[in-house]
C-alpha cells in the first residue's frame, strides 16, 4: 500500500536516540496555532508558491488546466481556490518557485531511501521516526512501514500529538521501540483553543499507552506568551507523578519556521500565534522550573 | 652581516668549489651561509633557530618563490636593492656581477634551460610553465621540491656525533668515487649543523648574562646548555630533542615534520618519569615550538602527524599525541597543521580530545583514517603493509611514506577545460584557437559513450604532456643537487651514497586536478537532458553554455536540477567514481613510461578552484561564469542538499586507492559538539568504517555563518541546529537565519 507523506529527512538528530531518518507523515486532526509543519495538516498534497523564486517565465500559466497563474502589471498571481494540487505547473517551474508538497509513497520505496543511511543508525542507535502531521492518521501504513523497519533492525519511533483511535495505537505499538508523546497544553479549555480540539482524548490514550508499559518520552512545545505558563508546568509535574514509567520530558522551544510556510501554502493567518523564539536563558528557566517541580527534563 | 656580503661570500664558496664534486660544492657553500644568515633568539623563544633567508644561497625549496630552489638567486631581492637611489656604484657594480654568475648556474635556470630545450610537438605548446591558467590552457606546471618529511627518529636517537661517525665509516668504505663525495659532503654539512649549535649557545648564553628577569636567565642558560650538549652526545631531554629536531629542520628547509609523536615520545615519556618536567612544563614547550613553526615555516606547510597504526610504542606516543593536540588547542595558529591518524583500535581518548579541540573553534587535527589510507597506500606506493603503515601528508595534503618518499604536485590540469576541449572539438570558445585535441564535433558525438570517448582522449592526451614536461626538472635536480642535510634523513641516500633526488627510495611526481566534480556533474547533466531524455541537442547546450545561459535561463535550470554528486544520488555518484577513477588511471599509466616509482593525480584545490572558477565561462553542468569550481572531490558549492549521511555515503564511493592526496571538509555548528557530541563520534566513525580517507571538519560560530549569509551560494552545506532539529542555514528565511546568528553570539 502506500502512504500519504511531505518529507523524509535524513540525519535527523532530535527526534530520539541516534542518528535517524524521519518520514512526515501528511495529515493531521489537531490545527494548533503555532504549528511548525502547517502543510503536513491537510491529508491532500498542496503547492507551494514562493513568489521570490520566480522569474517569470510563464511556463506555469500555459500549463495550469485550472487556469491559476497569471502576470498582473509584472506581478504574478496565483488563485488557490481552483488550484487543484495536480502538481502540473510546479513540474515545469524550474527555479523551484512552485513546489507540490506531498505525495503518495510505498512503504517499500520509502525504505530504499531510509536504509541508506543504515550503518549511521547501527554506530549511534538511531533509526526511523514517524511525525507528521500525524502518523496516526494513516495506521495501516505506519503499521507496514514500522514492520519493515524492524525487520532490517532498525529502532522505530513514533511522534504523536495523541490524537488518534484507540485501535490505530494498539495497532502500532507492538512495532514502536519508543514513542515521542506531545502534550501542548494540560488545561482543557485551552487545550480546544489552541489546538482546535479538546485534550481528554489525548490523555486517555497516554495513560493507556503507558499501563501497556511502553517506552514514552512526553514532548513539550513551549511557545512563550501562549503555553509557559506556571499551571501548565504544574499539571505537567502532576502528569508525569501520574505516570511514573515514562522516560522523561523533552522541552520543544517555539521556533518562526512555520511562519514562514503559512505563507508559502496560502494558510490561514489569522489564529497564528503571534509568537517569538525564546531568548536565550529562557529554555534553561523552564527546564528549571520543571526539574524544581521533580519532571525529569531531558536535554539533547 | 649585510645582504650584499653574504651574497659575495655565498658565490665565492662557489665559484672555489665549482670543479670540485657536486655534494663538496654544496657543502661548503651551506658552510658559507649558515650560521650566517641565522636569525637572533627572539624573548619568546624556548628554541634557537630562525632563518633569514638571504637574497643568494642554497635551499632545499621556498613554495613562495619557485625560483629559490637548490642554487638559488633571488632576483626580486636584488631588484629591490639596485632599485635603492642610495646604493653605492660599486655595490650596485658587485650585485650585477653576481648576477652575471649566478644566471647561468642557478639551478631554477637550469631547469628551464633543458626544459625550453625540449621539444614541444603541436599542442604540446599549449602546457606551459607556471602556476597561471592563461586563456583556455588545460595544463601547465611549475618547478618544486617538496613533499618530503625526515627521518627524525634516527637523528635522535644517533645524535649528531653519531651521525658523524656513521659518515665517516661510510665514507671510508664507500667504492664509488661519488658516494664517497656525497659521505664527504654530508661530514661537512655535520660540522656546519655543529657550528650553528655553537653559534646559537654562544648567543643564548650572552643573552642569559644580560637578561634581569630571573625566569627567562633559567631559560636561556638551558637552551644554551642543551645546545652545547646535542654537539656532545646524542639528545636525552625533551628540550634538547625538540632543539636538535628544530636546527636540523631549519637546515634541510624541512617543511613539514612527519610522525612526531614516533620520535618525540620517548623523551617526554622519560622526563617524565624522572620528574624532569611535568605535563605543564612539557605542554610549554610544545606550545613555543608551535610558534616557533608559525612564524619559521609557510602557511600550507609544517604538517604534523600523530596518532595511527605502525608506531612502536603506542601507549607513550599516544601520551604524546594527547599533549600535541592540547599545544595546537591552546595556540591557535594556522600551522603547524596537526594530522590526527584514526583507527578503529586507538585510544578513544584521543578522538575525544580532538573534538574538544574541533569544538572550540580550532581546525586542528585533521583526521586520517588508517583503515583506508594504509591499503590505499600500499596499493598507491607499491609497498608492504609495514611500510604503508608509515604513510603521512605534507603541505596541502600529498600522500608520502613518512622519509621514504619525494612527490609533489608540480603539474595542474583543468579536468573540466578538457571537457569543453572535447564539446567544442578542440577549439577555445573564447579565442576560437586550439586548445585541444579534434576528438569530433557534435553532430559526430552522437552516444553519450562518443562524448565519454572524446573527453577521455583530451585527458590522456593533456595528462601524458605535464608530465612529460616535468622530466627535465627532475634530471637536473637529480645532477646537480645533492640537498645533503635531508637526504642524511631520507631513505635510502644514505646507504646508497646519494643526493636526495637520485637516492630516496619511491620518487614519482603528481598532478593537481581541478574541476573534476564539475566534469562529472555537467556529464551527468548532458546525458540526461542531451542523450537520454533529448532535451535540446549537444550542438545547442554548448551555444547556451558559449552564450552564459543568456536567455535560456530555463534551459540552466534544468541542468542545475540534474541530479549532483555528494547527494547519494545512484547515477550522479556513479559518474563521479567513473571520472575520478579514469583521470588516477589516467595519471598513473604514465608511472612505466617515466621510469617513476608513482604518477598520481591529486584532488585537493586549496583554492585553485576559486581563482580558476572566476576566470572560466558557464558550465554545462548549470554553473554560471564566474562562479568558484567545485573543490577537489567535494560535491559543487551548495549542490548537496541531502544532509551530511547523505554526503558522506557519497564521499565513499570514490575510493582512493591511486589517489596523490584528497580532502574532505565538513562543517557542523559548534552546538553539535557539546549536545549531539556522540551523534557526532557516530558519523564520523561510521563515515570512516564506510571507507572515508579524510576529514577536516569545522565547528561554525557566528562569523561564518553572516559569510553564509552574504555568499548563500558557497554554504549550501551548512548546518545549525533550531529548535529541535537541524536545518541547512542557508535554505532558512532571513529572519531565522538573522535570529541564529544572533543567538550564537551568547554561546
Ligand atoms: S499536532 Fe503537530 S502537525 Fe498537527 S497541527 Fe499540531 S503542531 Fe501541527
Ligand atoms: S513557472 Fe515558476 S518561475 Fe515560471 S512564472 Fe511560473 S512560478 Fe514563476
Ligand atoms: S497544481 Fe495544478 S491546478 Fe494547481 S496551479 Fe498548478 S497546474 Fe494549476
Amino acid at each position: 500500500m502506500t502512504g500519504a507523506i511531505f518529507d523524509i529527512q535524513r540525519f535527523s538528530i532530535h527526534d530520539g536516540p541516534g542518528i535517524r531518518t524521519t518520514v512526515f507523515f501528511k495529515g493531521c486532526p489537531l490545527n494548533c496555532i503555532w504549528c511548525h509543519n502547517p502543510e503536513g495538516i491537510s491529508r491532500a498534497p498542496l503547492l507551494s508558491f514562493r513568489p521570490a523564486l520566480c522569474i517569470g517565465c510563464g511556463f506555469c500559466f500555459r500549463t495550469c488546466p485550472a487556469g491559476c497563474h497569471r502576470m498582473e502589471g509584472g506581478k504574478h498571481l496565483f488563485d488557490r481556490e481552483r488550484c487543484e494540487a495536480c502538481g502540473r505547473c510546479a513540474a515545469e517551474c524550474y527555479p523551484g518557485a512552485l513546489e507540490l508538497v506531498g505525495r503518495e509513497e510505498s512503504a517499500a520505496e520509502i525504505m530504499r531511501e531510509v536504509l541508506r543511511d543504515k550503518a549511521f543508525y547501527d554506530n549511534s542507535g538511531g533509526g526511523l521516526t514517524l511525525s507528521g502531521g500525524e502518523p496516526l492518521m494513516q495506521p495501516d501504513f505506519a503499521f507496514e512501514l514500522l514492520c519493515a523497519a524492524r525487520d532490517a533492525g532498525l529502532h522505530c519511533c513514533v511522534e504523536t500529538c495523541g490524537f488518534a483511535a484507540r485501535a490505530a495505537l494498539d495497532l502500532v505499538r507492538p512495532k514502536t521501540d519508543l514513542f515521542l508523546f506531545d502534550i501542548k497544553e494540560t488545561d482543557r479549555a485551552r487545550h480546544a483553543e489552541l489546538t482546535g480540539k479538546p485534550n481528554d482524548r489525548i490523555l486517555a490514550n497516554l495513560r493507556h499507552l503507558h499501563g501497556t508499559g511502553a517506552d514514552i518520552i512526553l514532548r513539550l512545545p513551549i511557545i512563550p506568551g501562549v503555553n509557559d505558563r506556571p499551571e501548565h508546568f504544574k499539571g505537567i509535574a502532576a502528569l508525569a507523578r501520574d505516570l511514573p514509567g515514562l522516560k522523561g520530558v523533552e522541552i520543544m522551544p517555539y521556533h518562526q519556521l512555520g511562519e514562514n510556510k503559512v505563507g508559502r501554502f496560502g494558510l490561514d493567518q489569522s489564529r497564528r500565534a503571534k509568537a517569538s523564539a525564546p531568548e536565550p536563558g529562557v529554555v534553561e528557566g523552564w527546564t528549571g522550573e520543571l526539574r524544581r517541580r521533580g519532571v525529569n527534563v531531558l536535554t539533547a | 652581516m649585510n645582504l650584499l656580503d653574504m651574497a659575495s661570500g655565498f658565490t665565492a664558496a662557489h665559484r672555489r668549489f665549482a670543479r670540485s664534486a657536486p655534494a663538496i660544492c654544496e657543502a661548503m657553500c651551506l658552510e658559507a651561509q649558515f650560521p650566517a644568515i641565522l636569525g637572533d633568539i627572539r624573548p619568546e623563544d624556548r628554541f634557537a633557530g630562525r632563518a633569514v633567508w638571504p637574497a643568494i644561497g642554497f635551499r632545499l625549496f621556498s613554495g613562495g618563490d619557485s625560483e629559490c630552489m637548490g642554487f638559488y638567486c633571488n632576483r626580486g631581492m636584488i631588484k629591490a636593492e639596485l632599485d635603492r637611489k642610495d646604493l653605492p656604484a660599486s655595490d650596485r657594480r658587485r650585485w650585477c656581477d653576481l648576477l652575471e654568475y649566478w644566471s647561468p648556474r642557478a639551478t631554477f635556470n637550469r631547469i628551464r634551460a633543458a626544459d625550453n630545450a625540449l621539444e614541444r610537438p603541436g599542442l604540446a605548446a599549449t602546457v606551459l610553465h607556471g602556476n597561471e591558467f592563461r586563456g583556455p590552457m588545460i595544463g601547465n606546471y611549475v618547478y618544486r621540491a617538496s613533499g618530503i618529511t625526515l627521518d627524525f627518529s634516527r637523528l635522535l636517537k644517533t645524535g649528531i656525533p653519531g651521525m658523524i661517525a656513521r659518515v665517516e665509516k661510510l665514507a671510508a668504505s664507500a667504492k664509488s668515487p661519488d658516494a664517497r663525495s656525497v659521505y664527504q659532503g654530508m661530514r661537512i654539512c655535520l660540522s656546519v649543523l655543529c657550528s650553528v649549535c655553537r653559534f646559537y649557545a654562544r648567543q643564548a648564553g650572552a643573552m642569559a648574562m644580560s637578561t634581569i628577569d630571573s625566569r627567562r636567565r633559567e631559560e636561556l642558560l638551558a637552551m644554551s646548555l642543551d645546545l652545547g650538549a646535542i654537539t656532545q652526545r646524542r639528545p636525552k631531554t625533551l628540550s634538547e630533542a625538540i632543539q636538535l629536531f628544530w636546527l636540523y629542520s631549519l637546515v634541510a628547509n624541512a617543511d613539514n615534520f612527519g610522525r612526531m609523536d614516533v620520535y618525540l615520545a620517548g623523551f617526554y615519556a622519560r622526563d617524565l618519569e624522572s620528574g624532569r618536567l611535568d605535563e605543564a612544563g612539557a605542554l610549554g614547550l610544545l606550545q613555543a615550538l608551535w610558534r616557533l613553526i608559525a612564524d619559521e615555516i609557510p602557511g600550507w606547510s609544517g604538517r604534523i602527524f600523530v596518532g595511527g597504526l605502525g608506531r612502536p610504542d603506542e601507549q607513550a606516543s599516544d601520551r604524546f599525541a594527547l599533549l600535541a593536540i592540547e599545544a595546537s588547542r591552546t595556540v591557535r595558529k594556522l600551522i603547524p597543521q596537526l594530522s590526527l591518524r584514526w583507527h578503529g583500535g586507538m585510544n578513544p581518548a584521543l578522538l575525544d580530545k580532538a573534538l574538544d579541540a574541533i569544538g572550540e573553534g580550532c581546525v586542528f587535527p585533521m583526521l586520517y583514517n588508517d583503515e583506508v589510507n594504509v591499503p590505499a597506500m600500499q596499493e598507491v606506493f607499491r609497498v608492504n603493509r609495514a611500510k604503508a603503515e608509515q604513510y603521512v601528508a605534507s603541505d596541502c595534503g600529498e600522500f608520502g611514506l613518512d622519509h621514504a618518499s619525494l612527490g609533489f604536485p608540480d603539474g595542474n590540469l583543468v579536468l573540466i577545460r578538457a571537457l569543453l576541449a572535447a564539446l567544442h572539438n578542440g577549439m577555445d570558445p573564447k579565442s576560437g584557437a586550439q586548445a585541444g585535441l579534434r576528438t569530433g564535433t557534435c553532430e559526430e558525438l552522437a552516444a553519450f559513450e562518443d562524448l565519454w570517448r572524446a573527453y577521455s582522449h583530451q585527458v590522456e592526451y593533456f595528462t601524458g604532456v605535464i608530465f612529460d614536461r616535468l622530466l627535465p626538472m627532475f634530471r637536473v635536480q637529480e645532477r646537480e643537487i645533492s640537498a645533503l642535510f635531508p637526504a642524511m634523513l631520507t631513505d635510502d641516500c644514505l646507504k646508497r651514497g646519494r643526493g636526495l633526488f637520485s637516492g630516496v627510495r619511491h620518487k614519482g611526481l603528481l598532478i593537481e586536478i581541478y574541476g573534476t566534480i564539475n566534469v562529472a556533474d555537467s556529464l551527468t547533466a548532458i546525458k540526461r537532458e542531451v542523450y537520454d531524455r533529448r532535451a535540446f541537442s549537444l550542438a545547442d547546450l554548448v551555444r547556451m553554455v558559449d552564450a552564459d545561459f543568456a536567455g535560456f535561463e530555463k534551459e540552466r535550470l534544468l541542468l542545475l536540477n540534474a541530479p549532483k554528486y555528494g547527494n547519494d544520488d545512484e547515477a550522479a555518484d556513479a559518474m563521479a567514481q567513473r571520472v575520478y577513477s579514469h583521470i588516477c588511471e589516467a595519471a598513473r599509466a604514465n608511472r612505466k613510461r617515466l621510469k617513476l616509482d608513482f604518477c598520481l593525480a591529486d584532488l585537493i584545490n586549496a583554492g585553485g578552484h576559486v581563482a580558476l572558477g572566476r576566470e572560466m565561462g558557464a558550465l554545462p553542468d548549470g554553473r554560471k561564469a564566474g562562479e568558484p569550481l567545485a573543490n577537489a572531490n567535494g560535491p559543487s558549492n551548495g549542490r548537496d542538499l541531502g544532509g551530511p549521511t547523505a554526503l558522506l555515503n557519497s564521499l565513499v564511493k570514490l575510493r582512493p586507492s591511486a589517489i596523490g592526496g584528497q580532502v574532505q571538509h565538513l562543517k557542523f555548528n559548534r552546538e553539535m559538539f557539546r549536545k549531539s557530541r556522540p551523534k557526532l563520534e557516530a558519523l564520523l566513525k561510521t563515515y570512516f568504517a564506510g571507507g572515508g580517507s579524510q576529514a577536516t571538519i569545522m565547528a561554525v560560530d557566528r562569523d561564518a555563518l553572516q559569510q553564509a549569509l552574504k555568499e548563500p551560494e558557497n554554504h549550501g552545506d551548512l548546518i545549525v541546529r533550531i529548535g529541535g532539529y537541524c536545518e541547512r542555514f542557508v535554505a532558512l528565511p532571513s529572519e531565522l537565519q538573522a535570529d541564529i546568528i544572533a543567538r550564537t553570539m551568547y554561546d
